[in-house]
């Protein structure tokens, strides 16, 4: 059960529950710009709210399958329409982001 | 005075000398009925439906939520052609992550007599599926022809042909999961992802907000979203203001209620299932730059989505 920084958010999360089961982080998707306000209350800038670039998603790929001592993904049979074979997973998250920094081992 | 040979006498030591039973065992009478079926003794037909034989295949299938993978044992009983049983078993790892192994083991002729199969890691149901099915040829690209048994296994409930259950993944309870979700930077929202192929049953969610000196009227909202939109606004009503910290607490079954005493708000969540991808999300109006969301913990029942 470690602690992570996410590169691409800076959230921080362990990755294993304490129950030990799974986590998977996914950095949120906008970037804020929050509105400004003076001391009155008076709203001097509007929130601005944009989609996050090279968001971190660790959930796994879907239908990951461990075949021959290797964790392959199924990808479409270039050879054969609507078959599926098995190759082996360059990442087997759904997208690296920035990466993350261990805080705490 | 008896003599010894008296009290030794009959069905046992000191037995009642005149009224003891012949110290002998009477013939066994059965008391049960005549038998009208006759049974065979020789050449008799196995006790099983399923014949197999080469190229046959059973596809040993694990499906594993677990962080760490599963280590999951399959025990095959087979009645040989030539008389002999036959007992095989296979350990099929996951690899170490939650995924899915499919594990084709070619068969000899004969009949199959059982399959039992448990799991080494998962403790509750939820956690680890695992089916059996058999397909003609060894091959991954092959289609089932019979599904034996498909359910979920643990360490202390295992899963077994004949006599076991052919269940889809979500059929049933699933895996009540307490998770702690990410911390998210200062200015920004708590946002959880259902993991992949997985379900979720959303039942508390509970997270704290600290707000900075910076004047602004916050009000925390929680969204559900299908990865893209928004399905769900559930409003926390109520205005926080700069410098304080609440805990916001969004269950099942109450209705809204804020504390008097401390800074606590009971807020109803909407009873609902969550396919993957679907997020779980804080809409904060007038969030501020310095305003910070932390300790995001959460209450599902887990299932995965596929076996």
């Amino acid at each position: 059960m470690s602690e992570y920084k996410c590169n691409s958010c800076g959230a921080t999360y362990s990755d294993v529950t304490q129950n030990g089961g799974a986590y998977y982080h996914a950095c949120s998707p906008e970037v804020i710009e929050p509105a400004t306000f003076d001391d009155t209350g008076k709203q001097l800038s509007a929130e601005k709210r944009t989609p996050r670039e090279n968001p971190r998603d660790e959930r796994l790929l879907d239908g990951l399958v461990f075949d021959e001592g290797v964790v392959k993904v199924p990808v479409p049979d270039p050879e054969t329409p609507g078959r599926m074979i098995l190759k082996p997973a360059a990442s087997l998250i759904v997208s690296e982001g920035a990466g993350r920094t261990l805080v705490a081992p | 005075m008896a003599t010894a040979g008296e009290l030794n006498r009959g069905g046992g030591a000191y037995s009642s000398p005149g009224v003891d039973p012949k110290n002998v065992v009477e013939p066994y009478v059965s008391m049960t009925a005549t038998p009208i079926v006759r049974f065979k003794l020789k050449d008799v037909d196995p006790p099983s439906i399923v014949y197999v034989r080469p190229p046959d295949a059973m596809n040993l299938h694990v499906r594993t939520l677990l962080a760490g993978g599963d280590n999951v044992t399959f025990t095959i009983r087979m009645l040989r052609s030539d008389g002999e049983v036959d007992i095989n078993q296979y350990i099929v790892t996951t690899g170490g992550v939650a995924g899915i192994v499919n594990f084709p083991v070619d068969l000899p002729e004969g009949y199959i007599l059982s399959i039992s199969t448990g799991s080494a890691l998962a403790v509750v149901r939820g956690q680890t599926f695992a089916s059996a099915t058999l397909r003609h040829t060894h091959s991954l690209g092959q289609p089932d022809d019979l599904v034996l048994f498909a359910d979920y296994i643990s360490t202390n409930q295992l899963m077994s042909w004949p006599g076991g259950q052919i269940s889809s993944p979500t059929d049933r309870n699933g895996n009540i999961r307490s998770i702690t979700g990410s911390v998210p930077a200062a200015g920004a929202e708590i946002s959880e992802v259902v993991p992949s192929a997985t379900r979720w049953r959303l039942i508390a969610f509970r997270y704290s907000l600290t707000t900075a000196v910076a004047a602004a009227n916050r009000e925390s909202n929680l969204t559900l979203d299908d990865g893209a939109l928004v399905y769900v606004s559930d409003t926390a009503g109520f205005t926080q203001v700069a410098s304080l910290t609440f805990v916001y607490s969004f269950q099942l079954g109450v209705q809204r209620q804020a504390a008097l005493q401390s800074n606590l708000i009971t807020l109803a969540s909407p009873a609902v299932f969550l396919p993957a991808g679907h997020r779980i999300r804080t809409s904060t109006t007038n969030i501020q730059a310095a305003d910070q969301y932390t300790a995001p913990q959460y209450l599902v029942e887990e299932w995965a989505e596929r076996g």
